[in-house]
C-alpha cells in the first residue's frame, strides 16, 4: 500500500486541528502547527509534505504572510486556505495570482475540501 | 401843620411851612412822578385828593401814609388842600404779609394741584398697566365673607357682576375640583398671619367654558391687635404660559426620544461595523460542531463497532462549539437588547469581557489585553444594554487607537462608594485640540462612513444616565487613558 500523502494543517484554535487531524486522518498523514513561524520550520524539515492548509487569522504572522513566505521557500506544495473570514480583495488577489489554490470558509464543508485536495496538480 | 404831622413827617412845623420842598424832599423818589399829575388833577376840578404812598427818610427808614385833602381855591386863583395824613406803614406792612401769604398759598396749591395731577396720571399708568395686563384686584372681607372684585376679576372668571353673589363660596366654587384643597388651604395659612398668599389654579372660565390658569397675589390685613380681618390681592390669567411651559415639556420629550433614538442608531451602527468580526466569531464554534457532526457520521459509516471514547470527543467538539456560539450570541444580545430599566444588576467584570469577545478580530494577535480587576465584586445598578455600549465604545476606541501592535491595559478597582474602570492604551493618543472636542456629537478624525461621530458623546452621555464621570487623558504618539467612575448606590434610579 502507498504510502499517504503529507497535509500540514496550521490553525491556532487546538480543536480545529483536532478535526482536522480526525477528518482528513483517513486519507492523509496530517501534520499540525499552531502558527506560521511553527509551519514554516516544520515544512523545512519535512520536505514529503505536499498540501498546506492554513487559517487566515493567526498570532504572529497571518495566514497569506504565511503562505507568500512559504511559496518563496517551498514552492512545489499546494496551498490552501480555511477561514472563519469572507474572502477579502486581498485573499482574493492571492487567489487570482495562484498564490493560494483555493479557499475554504468556516464552518467547512469537508466533502468540497475532499474533492479540492484530490484534484491532480503539479506536486503528482 | 398839625403836631400829627410832625410826627409823621419828622420836620418842624414852622420850618415846613417855611420850605414846603423839605416835604417833597422825603416823599419817595418812585412816588413823587404819580402824586404830581393826581395833585394837579384834583387842584383843577377841585375835587378831593387821596393817595397812598411812601416816604423815604434820610436814616433809609421807610413810612407808608395815606394822604386825603380837600382843595379850596383862594380868590388869588391859588388851591389850597385840607390835609390829613395818616402812618399806614404797619397796615402796609400787612398787606404785604398776607400777599407773601397769599403767594405761598398759590405756589403750595399749584404744587398740590401739580402733584395731584401727576399722581393721577401714575394711577391712570397703573390701571393701564393693570388692566393691559388684566391683573384683577380682589378683597375678601374675613368677618362678614364678602368678597369684593373690579371688573377685572370678572372678565377673568368669565362671570357677570350681576351673578356674582360677592360670597365667598362665589370663589371657591370656581376652582378646578384638583387644585381646590391647595388653594383654600394657602388663602387660611394667610388668614392664620403665616405667609402670603400666592397661588396658582385652574378655574372654568364661565362664559369660554375653558380652562383657565390663573396666578393670585395677596396679603392680610390686620387690625389693631393683629388680627386678620381682610386679605386682598391680585389675580392674574397665566394660561399662556402654563400652556407654554406643557409644550416645552412636551418639546424636551420629544427630543429626549430623538436622542433615545439616536442612541439606539448609534448603537445598531456600530454593532454593524462589528457584525462581520462577531461573524468569523461565530464561525469558529460553528466549525467545531460541524466538524464533530462530520467525524460521527464517518465514524458511524466507516467503523462497526461505536468506539465510545472517540465518540465522546467530537461530542465534546460539539458541545464547546455550540457553548463558545451560545455565549457570543448572548452577549450580542446585551448589546442590542433595548429596555430602560437602571434598576439592573451591572457586572462589569462581565460586561468588558462581552465586549472584548465582540472585539476579539479587532485586537486578536496583535493586541495584548492586560485585565487588572479588582477582587471585590464589580457591579453596579445600571442598564445592561447601556453599559455594554459605553465600554464597548470605549474599548473599541483603544484598539482603533493602536494601528499595529500594541498594547491595552484594563483595570478595575473598587472604592468605598465608586467603581472606577481605567482603559489605557498605547496607541497613537488625542492632540490637545481634539481632546476638547472629543465628546462633542458628530466630531471624529475617523474617514466618512468609518464612525458615527456619536460614540464618545453616547457613551458620555449614558455614563452621565448612570450618575458616572467620564475622563480623558491623552498623549499624541503615547496613548490614551480613559477613566470612568460609577457609583454603587443611585441616588436618583426610579
Amino acid at each position: 500500500m502507498q504510502s499517504k500523502k503529507k497535509i500540514l494543517c496550521v490553525d491556532d484554535e487546538t480543536i480545529n486541528l483536532l478535526i482536522l487531524r480526525k477528518i482528513l486522518g483517513k486519507k492523509y498523514e496530517v501534520i499540525t502547527a499552531k502558527h506560521g513561524e511553527e509551519a514554516l520550520l516544520v515544512l523545512g524539515k519535512d520536505p514529503e509534505i505536499e498540501l498546506v492548509i492554513t487559517d487566515m487569522n493567526m498570532p504572529g504572522m497571518n495566514g497569506l504572510e504565511f503562505v507568500r513566505e512559504a511559496k518563496k521557500q517551498f514552492s512545489n506544495k499546494k496551498y490552501f486556505m480555511l477561514s472563519g473570514y469572507a474572502i477579502t480583495e486581498e485573499i482574493q488577489e492571492a487567489l487570482d495570482t495562484g498564490l493560494v489554490y483555493e479557499y475554504f470558509q468556516k464552518p467547512a464543508d469537508y466533502k468540497k475540501i475532499d474533492q479540492a485536495l484530490e484534484e491532480p496538480g503539479f506536486g503528482d | 401843620m398839625s403836631k400829627g404831622a410832625h410826627q409823621l413827617y419828622e420836620v418842624a412845623p414852622e420850618k415846613a411851612l417855611g420850605n414846603i420842598q423839605l416835604i417833597w424832599d422825603i416823599v419817595h423818589q418812585e412816588d413823587v412822578k404819580k402824586i404830581k399829575p393826581s395833585i394837579e388833577q384834583s387842584a383843577k376840578e377841585l375835587t378831593p385828593w387821596k393817595f397812598e404812598h411812601r416816604l423815604q427818610f434820610p436814616d433809609g427808614r421807610i413810612k407808608w401814609v395815606d394822604v386825603r385833602g380837600v382843595p379850596v381855591k383862594n380868590t388869588d386863583g391859588s388851591v389850597v388842600w385840607n390835609s390829613i395824613g395818616l402812618d399806614i406803614t404797619k397796615q402796609k406792612e400787612a398787606e404785604k404779609e398776607l400777599e407773601r401769604i397769599n403767594k405761598n398759598l398759590e405756589k403750595l396749591v399749584e404744587e398740590r394741584a401739580q402733584k395731584a395731577v401727576k399722581l393721577s396720571r401714575e394711577l391712570e399708568l397703573y390701571w393701564l398697566a393693570a388692566e393691559h395686563a388684566k391683573s384683577g384686584v380682589w378683597h375678601y372681607d374675613v368677618q362678614s365673607n364678602k368678597l369684593e372684585w373690579d371688573d377685572i376679576m370678572y372678565e377673568l372668571y368669565g362671570i357677570d357682576k350681576a351673578d356674582f353673589s360677592g360670597a365667598y363660596e362665589a370663589w371657591e366654587t370656581s376652582l378646578h375640583p384638583e387644585d381646590k384643597e391647595r388653594n383654600v388651604r394657602a388663602l387660611q395659612e394667610t388668614i392664620a398671619g403665616q405667609k402670603d398668599l400666592d397661588i396658582l389654579f385652574r378655574i372654568n372660565h364661565r362664559k369660554s367654558g375653558e380652562i383657565r390658569h390663573i396666578r393670585g397675589k395677596g396679603k392680610a390685613e390686620t387690625d389693631d391687635k393683629g388680627n386678620t380681618v381682610a386679605v386682598f390681592g391680585t389675580n392674574w390669567d397665566v394660561t399662556r404660559e402654563m400652556n407654554l411651559a406643557v409644550e416645552r415639556e412636551r418639546a424636551i420629550d420629544q427630543l429626549k426620544e430623538a436622542q433615545a433614538q439616536l442612541i439606539q442608531s448609534e448603537k445598531m451602527a456600530s454593532l454593524g461595523i462589528l457584525t462581520a468580526g462577531v461573524a468569523h466569531e461565530l464561525n469558529n464554534p460553528l466549525n467545531y460542531i460541524v466538524g464533530g457532526y462530520t467525524a460521527i457520521h464517518n465514524h458511524l459509516n466507516e467503523e462497526e463497532l461505536l468506539d465510545k471514547a472517540e465518540i465522546e470527543e467530537y461530542l465534546d467538539w460539539i458541545k464547546t462549539g455550540s457553548d463558545r456560539a451560545t455565549k457570543i450570541v448572548k452577549s450580542l444580545n446585551l448589546f442590542s437588547r433595548s429596555n430602560e430599566d437602571n434598576t439592573e444588576v451591572c457586572d462589569i467584570h462581565l460586561i468588558i469581557d462581552d465586549c472584548l469577545l465582540i472585539l476579539q478580530n479587532k485586537f486578536k494577535d496583535r493586541i495584548i489585553i492586560t485585565k487588572e480587576y479588582t477582587d471585590t465584586p464589580a457591579e453596579v445598578p445600571g442598564n445592561n444594554g447601556k453599559l455594554h455600549q459605553a465600554i464597548l465604545n470605549l474599548l473599541a476606541n483603544a484598539v482603533d487607537a493602536i494601528s499595529e501592535k500594541g498594547e491595552i491595559t484594563i483595570e478595575t478597582k473598587s472604592q468605598k462608594d465608586r467603581l472606577n474602570i481605567i482603559i489605557s492604551d498605547n496607541g497613537c493618543g488625542i492632540s490637545g485640540e481634539n481632546l476638547k472636542k472629543v465628546m462633542d456629537p458628530f466630531f471624529t478624525t475617523k474617514p466618512p462612513g468609518e464612525g458615527t461621530g456619536l460614540g464618545l458623546s453616547i457613551t458620555h452621555s449614558i455614563i452621565q444616565e448612570h450618575e458616572g464621570s467620564l475622563t480623558l487623558q491623552s498623549t499624541p504618539d503615547a496613548g490614551t487613558k480613559v477613566k470612568i467612575s460609577l457609583p454603587k448606590e443611585r441616588k436618583h434610579a426610579e
